[in-house]
């Protein structure tokens, strides 16, 4: 049995650092990175251990493999090339994409002759939803694959068909949020699942898959090296908590992906069939000779056309003489109400994913502890309490304990309104010196999605200013005297949380111990 | 359309009584063909177009995952004067007929009901600064949409946002065994349509129920569009006829309620809720019925139900419960004289079948019609079950005044049995359930002002009535309203029509104009306009009006439920939660709260009797800006905006509305009922909160997807 920090009888005291990437640039238009990669560095006298977690950051970001290429150098000079533990939380672009944009350091080859890598990794931790030949992994899998392979050839059909008038007015109004964009459509989740695959044929250690309640040290480089006790909070077994997504009242509240499906014709339209042809259509050709394009461009030599173009898309003197009206047409026409369900449907693939990563906590000597959430929604952070933690002494601990005596919270899912709970996780987290780490670009963030996403969420962000005392680490924030002098939410934060702290454009670094 | 033959009393256009594949099932294709008669146009009414067009609706036939339109009906053209198209599956300019011919009758039934016209609710997202004072835009949308062909998925909506329903069409599964046809449009089902109709209706005439401020309040949606198809049904003579025959005149057997209950609303498996309602009514004429112990169950039951259709269940259930008891006491005496010559084993004359078919279309009609008349009877938001029990009471009352049949009592007990109970009444006797008369005593300065004279106060000899005071303070708000069209100003000239200078030119009256009069396609007269016009500008007047009763400002938001004076004026300490600054109007402690006519309808009704009630029913609702911290709503009421942040302030967890809904007697100005539901009634917040803050979240985010489009994702999840 490894030993652990608390049994490590080290004359050294352990020193734990934590950096969180963000891999800025003093004239680039970005000001933080929306993405998780955190490098934890433990010290205790000349010997070392280097885990990271996640390395990744949001599709759409500027610059992205020059910035994960620059985080990827870091982590290999700051390691000396050795990760004696990679923890990879759950398969989303914006926790993984480093490791296929950097992949000449995270992947490549060990050389031919010597078998030196450029970065060994030692140990691989993922959660039991990456186990394969799991009937229940195998079942969740098809689930999500169908859906989301549904959803990423609707994107493709919608965004690369425009000769199809469907397909055009759809591409206007249907969202498909993280589905949409050339190469990252079908692409993407074929790479995201690659990635994974490569990471676990690239430990040198087998991959652990681990079990929610367990407790294990992390792994040192050699015996006796510095290592800290770890507890697995989540994803859950349980699918009631796993496909729970949001805050609700009541189950009759709660939507699982089951509820939710792209009915047959939306299926097949996204294969590329024609809904308005064939078998696709309940009606004989004498009905099906006015179509939508050439109403609206006026080409059909019809009165019936002529009356549909006026009613439907309204005509061009009303839209000067009272352009209110010609406003209100417009936002009444339905031209891509039929997919209505695409968006909600990826949304809810997007949580339930978010809501497999592997959430965990960490032991620190002094009796304090760390928690990274990853991504975890509400099912998620709910299961913590659903089991006791018993450690390799025999002692049990419970979720509220761990969350009781944190003072390191790496916030879930860069603050969004249902990655943070309130009663039962952020109210119990109750120490003084309390320290929160948003990975995020609160301005990117507003420009996601059709109404942009809240990151940090203000509820949230207001409940963790409360709970810290404003001792939050973004990585759209910066600490230098000037910097704090003009904002106000660190006017009054305390100067041993600023002596800390490390800033560079690459990086924050947090010294815990 | 100028000729010399008589026109025909109505448009008849044939539809399926159930659905398509009610026709292919043997128990009902007998009666599946089916005969809609619609009044004909009025002179002050536009022609129908092609599509079909009229004045309340617009079928546009868009097929959007098709990228094909389809071509618009003409309903005028000689060879369909007569009935229309004959029922057909594969000929989309049917399903436009059906869909035309099922929506405005259910409109019809309302507006009978209600005594004045269906509008339809307004754009939420045009601001009014875009419109000129008078568009009719600025309250309503002139026309419903329809789109037949809108969806490829089972599921049909209507849309708030577009104020459009949206049906949709599919293949069905092929395990699906009672399914035999190789297309489902839901465009073609009288429930769908009937349902998707009401939500339409409701929402035009209480643009807030939407809002999800209540348990009840979606459920309610839900429910009260099932009472109205399920009703609509027993309006169908041939469908009732044999459904009657099959069931020897009774409508609690269940064969019968169980076939009704698949067959609604069969097409996007709707008929769930309502099965359970009717199997239950099924079980419950076999069992001892209305006993203690299971009105308490029913109790708890409802109390656990929060699914909006599940919930309705239990008001479609209740309704229906109540139907089906005036029924068999419309019914009793004629069974009582058919039974001597009822052979065991023979079914029942046709003749008595017959009779039977005209009760219950009796029943179900009136049963319709209480139903609907109640939607004046409630407080302006935020309304429940309970309360809807007591605004049907209260409506029948009021234009029924002795109920020898005991509908009433039917209705009551009916509630009663399936849980929905009303708080703070102190029996469930119809009495009881009345609302209150308005109460003068608690208005004393404004009777007492009623009664000063420049003098000073009147001699006792010449003093009002306490009710009369009250009455004469209305007198002055009904003198600036309008009541009907006015002719006055018929002879403005030749002027080119323009909202703005009409009213400019007469006063702020509506009017018809010399145009109007003209033939060809400038001209024509359309009451439905005016109409719009003449309740935009009432409301106008109120809200005028109001802003001018600054004296006695303490009675009046006792009456109204609102606040009216500044924050500053309301309590010494401007800093006490009680200034309520968080009402909408700023924080700025001079300002005056902002107030909203949220509507003022004349509603004209006739009772049995031949009694008349001319009533003018208005809205006066305010909002407040509502925090799930009770600690913000408190810097929030106290107008701490610091506390809040700018952003918060501007767009609040949520608005907590309060208001009231007045009825006023139109002929001696009488105030007859005020039902409020108070803006600072902290209790209710709380209530809303603690509902809210498990719904609200949910409605916003990712899951249900837009929130604009409430239905939609109610439908899909069933």
């Amino acid at each position: 049995m490894a030993s652990t920090a608390t049994a490590t009888a080290a004359t050294a005291p352990l020193q734990v650092y934590v950096r969180m990437y963000r891999a800025l640039s003093p004239d680039a238009a970005y000001k933080g990175m929306l993405g998780d990669c955190f490098l934890l560095r433990l010290a205790e006298g000349d010997q070392a251990s280097h885990i990271l977690i996640d390395c990744g950051l949001l599709l759409g970001s500027a610059d992205a493999d020059a910035r994960m290429k620059t985080i990827a150098a870091d982590i290999v000079q700051t390691s000396g090339g050795v990760l004696d533990l990679l923890v990879v939380t759950h398969e989303h672009w914006d926790h993984i994409s480093g490791f296929s944009q950097a992949r000449d350091v995270f992947l490549g080859a060990a050389h031919p002759e010597t078998g030196a890598e450029t970065l060994e990794i030692a140990h691989l931790w993922m959660g039991w939803t990456e186990k394969e030949g799991d009937p229940q992994v195998q079942r969740l899998r098809e689930r999500f694959d169908k859906t989301g392979a549904a959803l990423s050839a609707l994107a493709e059909r919608i965004t690369q068909d425009p000769a199809s008038p469907a397909a055009a007015a759809a591409a206007q109004t249907v969202g498909l949020q993280g589905f949409r964009g050339a190469a990252s459509n079908g692409a993407k989740r074929l790479q995201g699942r690659e990635i994974m695959a490569a990471l676990k044929g690239k430990s040198k250690a087998p991959p652990q898959f681990l079990e929610p309640g367990t407790v294990l040290p992390t792994p040192a480089a050699k015996p006796g090296g510095p290592a800290l006790r770890a507890y697995v909070l989540g994803p859950p077994r349980d699918e009631e908590f796993l496909f729970k997504d949001k805050p609700s009242s009541g189950k009759a509240q709660e939507t699982y992906l089951t509820d939710l499906q792209l009915s047959d014709a939306i299926l097949r339209f996204a294969q590329g069939g024609d809904l308005g042809s064939g078998t696709d259509t309940p009606f004989a050709p004498q009905y099906r000779t006015l179509p939508v394009a050439d109403v609206e461009q006026g080409t059909l030599d019809s009165d019936d056309a002529a009356w549909l173009a006026a009613r439907y898309f309204g005509n061009e003197s009303t839209q000067k003489s009272d352009p209110a009206l010609y406003k209100m047409n417009a936002r009444r026409r339905i031209d891509a109400d039929w997919l209505g369900i695409a968006d909600p449907l990826a949304l809810k693939l997007d949580s339930d994913t978010n809501n497999t990563s592997l959430a965990l906590a960490f032991d620190l000597p002094d009796g304090t502890s760390m928690v990274f959430a990853a991504d975890a929604q509400v099912g998620n952070w709910l299961s913590w309490h659903e089991q006791s933690y018993r450690d390799e002494t025999g002692t049990e601990h419970s979720a509220e304990q761990i969350l009781n005596r944190t003072r390191f919270y790496k916030v879930g899912h860069h603050g969004s309104h249902n990655a943070t709970l309130d009663e039962k996780g952020l109210a119990m987290m109750t120490r003084d010196d309390l320290v929160a780490a948003v990975p995020t670009d609160e301005e990117f963030g507003k420009r996601q999605g059709s109404s942009g996403w809240q990151m940090p969420n203000p509820r949230v962000k207001a409940a963790l200013r409360a709970r810290t005392r404003d001792r939050i680490l973004r990585n759209d924030r910066h600490y230098d005297a000037a910097s704090r002098a003009a904002d106000p939410e660190l006017a009054d934060v305390d100067a041993d949380f600023l002596a800390r702290i490390t800033e560079t454009d690459l990086y924050l670094e947090y010294r815990v111990l | 359309m100028s000729t010399n033959y008589p026109k025909p009393a109505v448009r008849r256009l044939k539809v399926y009584a159930f659905d398509p594949q009610a026709s292919v099932t043997l128990a009902t294709a007998m009666a599946n063909d089916y005969v809609i008669e619609l009044p004909w146009e009025q002179r002050w009414e536009a022609p129908l177009e092609k599509g079909p067009v009229n004045d309340y609706v617009e079928v546009i036939d868009i097929d959007p995952a098709a990228g094909l339109f389809y071509a618009p009906v003409d309903l005028d053209d000689p060879w369909l004067r007569d009935g229309g198209l004959e029922p057909s599956e594969g000929r989309p300019q049917f399903h436009q007929q059906m869909v035309f011919a099922v929506v405005m009758r259910t409109i019809r039934a309302f507006e009978r009901a209600l005594g004045r016209v269906v509008l339809w609710a307004r754009d939420e997202r045009l601001s009014s600064a875009e419109l000129p004072p008078g568009a009719i835009e600025r309250n309503f949308t002139r026309r419903l949409r329809i789109y037949p062909h809108a969806l490829r998925e089972a599921n049909a909506y209507y849309s708030p946002d577009k104020r459009a329903l949206l049906f949709g069409y599919f293949k069905p599964p092929e395990s699906a065994a009672d399914v035999q046809a190789s297309w489902v449009f839901t465009c073609l089902s009288q429930d769908v349509i009937a349902h998707e109709t009401t939500h339409a209706i409701l929402h035009g005439m209480r643009q807030r129920s939407i809002d999800p401020s209540h348990v009840d309040a979606r459920a309610f949606h839900e429910g009260f569009a099932d009472i109205v198809a399920l009703l609509q049904h027993f309006s169908m003579a041939p469908v009732v006829r044999q459904l009657l025959a099959a069931s020897h005149g009774s409508l609690r057997e269940p064969g019968l309620l169980t076939g009704l209950g698949e067959q609604f609303g069969r097409a996007i498996g709707r008929s769930k809720s309502l099965r359970y309602a009717l199997e239950a009514l099924g079980d419950r004429a076999r069992t001892h019925q209305g006993s203690a112990e299971s009105i308490a169950a029913a109790i708890a039951k409802l109390r656990e139900t929060t699914e909006p259709h599940a919930r309705g269940g239990f008001l479609v259930a209740a309704v229906f419960d109540a139907f089906v008891t005036i029924y068999e006491r419309r019914s009793e005496d004629l069974l009582r004289l058919a039974r001597p010559g009822l052979v065991p084993g023979n079914g029942l004359s046709p003749d008595l079948v017959g009779r039977l078919t005209q009760e219950a279309a009796k029943a179900a009609d009136q049963v319709l019609r209480m139903c609907v008349r109640a939607l004046d009877y409630l407080p302006p938001i935020g309304m429940t079950f309970g309360e809807y029990l007591r605004a049907i009471i209260t409506a029948d009352t009021d234009l029924v005044r002795d109920d020898p049949l005991h509908y009433r009592v039917a209705f009551v007990e009916a509630f009663k049995r399936w849980g929905i109970t009303v708080p703070g009444c102190i029996s469930m006797a119809p009495d009881s359930l009345l609302w209150d008369s308005p109460r003068p005593e608690e208005y004393p300065a404004l009777i007492a002002r009623a009664n000063g004279t420049p003098e000073g106060e009147a001699p006792p000899q010449a003093r009002m009535d306490p009710d009369d005071a009250l009455a004469w303070w209305f007198a002055d708000m009904l003198k600036r309203l309008q009541f009907d069209v006015a002719f006055d100003q018929a002879d403005d000239g030749l002027g080119e029509r323009s909202a703005e200078s009409e009213e400019q030119a007469s006063s702020g009256k509506v009017t018809y104009t010399r145009r109007d009069y003209r033939s060809g396609p400038a001209g024509g007269r359309n009451l439905r306009d005016l109409a719009m016009r003449v309740v935009t500008q009432n409301q106008r007047a109120i809200h005028q009006w109001l802003e001018q009763c600054t004296t006695d400002r303490h009675d009046w938001e006792r009456l109204l439920g609102v606040k009216l004076t500044p924050a500053c004026a309301r309590v010494a300490d401007v800093n006490a939660p009680a200034a309520l600054r968080s009402i909408s109007g700023g924080t700025d402690p001079g300002a005056v709260p902002n107030v909203e006519v949220h509507s003022a309808r004349i509603s004209r009704r006739t009772g049995p009797d031949g009694s008349e009630m001319h009533m003018l029913i208005a809205q006066i609702v305010q909002r407040r800006r509502a925090y799930f911290d009770p600690e913000e709503q408190k810097a929030a009421d106290s107008g701490d905006k610091g506390v809040i942040g700018a952003l918060r302030w501007k767009t609040p967890d949520f608005w907590f509305r309060g208001g009231a809904t007045l009825h006023i007697d139109l002929r001696d100005g009488r105030l007859l009922r005020v039902l409020r539901k108070r803006i600072d009634d902290d209790a209710r917040l709380a209530r809303e909160r603690a509902f809210r803050s498990g719904d609200m979240i949910a409605a916003t985010a990712a899951v249900t997807g837009n929130p604009r489009e409430p239905f939609a994702f109610i439908h899909r999840g069933s």
